[in-house]
């Protein structure tokens, strides 16, 4: 009887306890066979009353027949609500990979977008940032195929790049921009797409200037570049002015500043083989081999330098070089200090390069 | 304190690692609500050394209470120390503080429950169900509950192994860590000082369980072992945090330990930091049971504590520390300002008893000595 009664109690007590909770522990219903998880947003400005342009595809990974989801809203969210009220399941974020943002938008700042992001929980701080040029929709309503998930295949892209930082692509997530966009005098770096069609083709890396973009650099520049800063890799480094292709490059860099803020030095160790030569020429023996090599280095050394000088004359720090002046016992400068020191610096560049020749040198 | 149900002790055996494990637990408390958001500047981790040296201290003079033959006389150690009103004194005086903790610490748990894995449920239910489980937890009597710490440090010591990626990343650089004394503009926080040894306080509600930890000579081995831990734990979090976001990003991070959870990512398992939340949970339950008993010995004491423990009087216990909690998180927990309030209570109050309740008994023990002598 005692047992019952004070089993009775307990019960009485926890409910007493629940009462105050109220009744509906879980109001969300995540029942995979009735929610959309997209995968990606598409996020385009420009128009005259100030309003974005948000697509997406829906469905995500299943065979079926897909549709283009497009709404011109003010703030994301709203977007992400109204998607709900054209399409038959409710739409969640919280698988989201991927966040393409219209060259036309992000030179206006994308401060106010990575905010909405960053503060949703449920979004992944590895979502991939990925600047479009180009009409992006026209390119995904040429994807609307059963059997196409197009959708699916980008992020893939984009994770297998970022896995090893194998340097064909650069690969920012929306951690990493954050990093360098709060960094006290550096700037970041996204990739560029162009849609062209039914394809989406890597252009190169955007420059930005605080959450400005500014600039594009392309091609060898952005190979180059990416040695420079955290690929430390590139499979193909494809110099078409000399005739030659170096493959499998390893670059070790070293940079150093004086303490007056008045030049920079970089060193630059490469090591690599020649993957390619020009028919016509011909490595026969060491001296050829020395002056072909002497050759590429006076040349990237160049293009290094032309390089940093197009970003010293923007007054930007997408390599991070700022970060080194931050020193362990004194005050870290300021943002125009650096700017002023950054636009006038002057730069030595050093390339030295440790080359496997395709065949045998006598 | 006679030999009942929920307070009995049966075995004399060595209980060192039981006050390592305890302590240590105790300390690591708050890191994952505070810490690493105070100590945004990286000269501030030699503030983690400095106040674990203080804490060694307090550990020091708790040691010696250790080391006394009071504890193992239980109550009527107490009792000699302090006399009988004494005890109801201290007794009530501890109930304000222990409430506090409690529900601080729910209240905080349950925020990050709320944000990171249920946001559209209610706060309240995250913190009525760790009550509920810690009470069934308390049932079980203090003797299993100092053991069951083993339990908790095997199910939470893995987390600091999730964080060694965040120095392996190639985004890191030493720069990050840098400048390792205080020359920016913003004048030196002393109130971060006070957070972290508040944080690292709690080894001093071992005095309440003294009796279960067969208190030996050797205490300060494990108590020193145990803060040289908790110490380095916090170094580690926060040295990884700063590399992770470097010192200007940080700031804007509300729960850097957990969001630093989230990003990492596992081939079978998305959300990395609600495993991490869940684990951390273990620690949460275990010291709100500790705490419940406390409360509940605490207000025995008070009470005429002749009769027999029951577990009804447990129960009571838990309902008042709910009460409480609920309260507190409905009308005095806006963000902003009243958050804010709690957390700088709690500061100024684990700081003192911290610092206080060992030096207290202290004083008694040499006051003893001096009148039986």
């Amino acid at each position: 009887m005692t047992r019952f009664l004070r089993t009775t109690i307990v019960l009485l007590a926890s409910f007493l306890m629940i009462l105050p909770c109220g009744c509906v522990p879980l109001p969300e219903n995540n029942m995979i066979e009735e929610i959309t998880p997209i995968i990606f947003w598409s996020v385009k400005g420009g128009r005259e009353d100030g309003k974005i342009t948000i697509s997406t595809l829906v469905p995500p990974l299943s065979k079926e027949k897909k549709r283009v989801l497009t709404l011109n809203v003010s703030l994301l969210n709203e977007g992400n609500k109204g998607f709900n009220l054209i399409y038959h399941n409710e739409l969640k974020a919280g698988q989201i990979r991927l966040l393409f943002v219209d060259e036309a938008y992000a030179k206006r700042g994308l401060t106010s977008l990575i905010n909405t992001v960053l503060t949703d929980p449920n979004i992944s701080k590895r979502l991939f940032l990925v600047i479009t040029k180009g009409n992006f929709d026209e390119f995904l309503a040429k994807h609307l195929d059963e059997k196409d998930s197009i959708d699916f295949y980008l992020y893939r892209m984009f994770k297998h790049y970022e896995k090893k930082k194998q340097g064909e692509i650069t690969v920012v997530n929306l951690h990493q921009f954050m990093k360098m966009l709060y960094s006290q005098v550096s700037d970041p770096q996204l990739p560029v797409f162009r849609a062209e069609g039914e394809q989406l083709l890597y252009e190169g890396t955007a420059l930005f200037d605080w959450d400005r973009m500014v600039a594009e650099i392309r091609g060898q520049d952005d190979q180059i570049s990416q040695l420079l800063y955290r690929d430390r890799f590139v499979r193909y480094l494809v110099l078409p002015d000399l005739s030659v292709t170096l493959g499998h490059i390893r670059a070790h860099t070293r940079k150093k500043l004086t303490s007056d803020l008045s030049s920079l030095s970089i060193e630059i160790d490469v090591k690599g083989r020649i993957d390619e030569l020009d028919s016509l020429t011909r490595i026969e023996d060491n001296f050829q081999y020395v002056a072909l090599t002497q050759k590429i280095e006076r040349y990237l050394e160049e293009n290094v330098f032309h390089l940093l000088s197009q970003m010293q004359h923007l007054r930007i720090d997408p390599l991070q070089i700022g970060g080194l002046t931050i020193k362990p016992f004194s005050r870290p400068i300021t943002r125009d200090t650096w700017d002023r020191h950054w636009s006038t610096m002057k730069i030595n560049v050093k390339v030295r390069l440790h080359l496997e020749p395709l065949t045998k040198v006598k | 304190m006679r030999a009942i149900s929920l307070f009995r002790k049966t075995s004399q055996q060595e209980s060192g690692f039981y006050a390592l494990f305890l302590t240590n637990r105790l300390q690591m408390l708050h890191y994952m609500i505070v810490m690493p958001t105070v100590l945004v500047q990286p000269y501030m981790l030699w503030v983690i050394v400095v106040v674990g040296i203080l804490s060694q201290f307090c550990l020091y003079i708790l040691s010696k209470w250790f080391a006394s033959p009071y504890p193992a006389q239980g109550c009527q150690g107490f009792e000699k120390l302090f006399g009988k009103t004494g005890i109801k004194i201290l007794a009530l005086v501890s109930l304000p503080f222990l409430m506090l903790k409690i529900s601080f610490i729910s209240v905080s748990y349950a925020d990050i429950m709320q944000h990171f894995v249920f946001p559209s449920m209610d706060r309240e239910w995250h913190i009525v169900f760790p009550i509920i489980l810690s009470c069934y937890l308390a049932l079980f009597g203090m003797e299993n509950m100092v053991r069951f710490v083993t339990i908790v440090i095997i199910g939470m010591i893995w987390i600091l192994f999730l964080y060694i990626p965040f120095f392996l990343l190639p985004s890191n650089s030493i720069h990050d860590l840098y400048p390792l004394v205080p020359i920016g503009p913003e004048p030196f926080a002393w109130k971060s000082l006070l957070l972290v040894f508040s944080s690292l306080s709690g080894p001093e509600y071992l005095i309440a369980i003294s009796y279960w930890l067969s208190p030996q000579r050797k205490m300060l081995k494990y108590l020193t072992i145990a803060n040289a831990i908790s110490v380095g734990e916090y170094l580690f979090i926060s040295i990884a945090s700063l590399l992770f976001y470097g010192s200007n990003y940080l700031p804007t991070i509300k729960y850097p330990s957990v969001e630093m959870g989230r990003y990492l990512q596992s081939p079978i398992f998305e959300r990395v930091d609600i495993i991490l939340i869940s684990a951390y949970m273990f620690s949460i339950i275990y010291l709100l049971a500790l705490f419940a008993l406390m409360v509940y010995g605490a207000s025995r004491l008070l009470g005429k504590a002749k009769k027999g423990t029951s577990r009804l009087g447990l129960i009571v216990s838990g309902c008042a520390m709910v009460t409480c909690t609920l309260s507190i998180s409905k009308w005095f927990w806006e963000p902003g300002i009243e958050q804010t309030f709690w957390l700088e209570l709690q500061m100024w109050a684990g700081s003192s008893s911290y610092l206080l309740l060992p030096l207290l008994v202290w004083f008694a023990m040499k006051r003893k000595a001096r009148t039986t002598s």
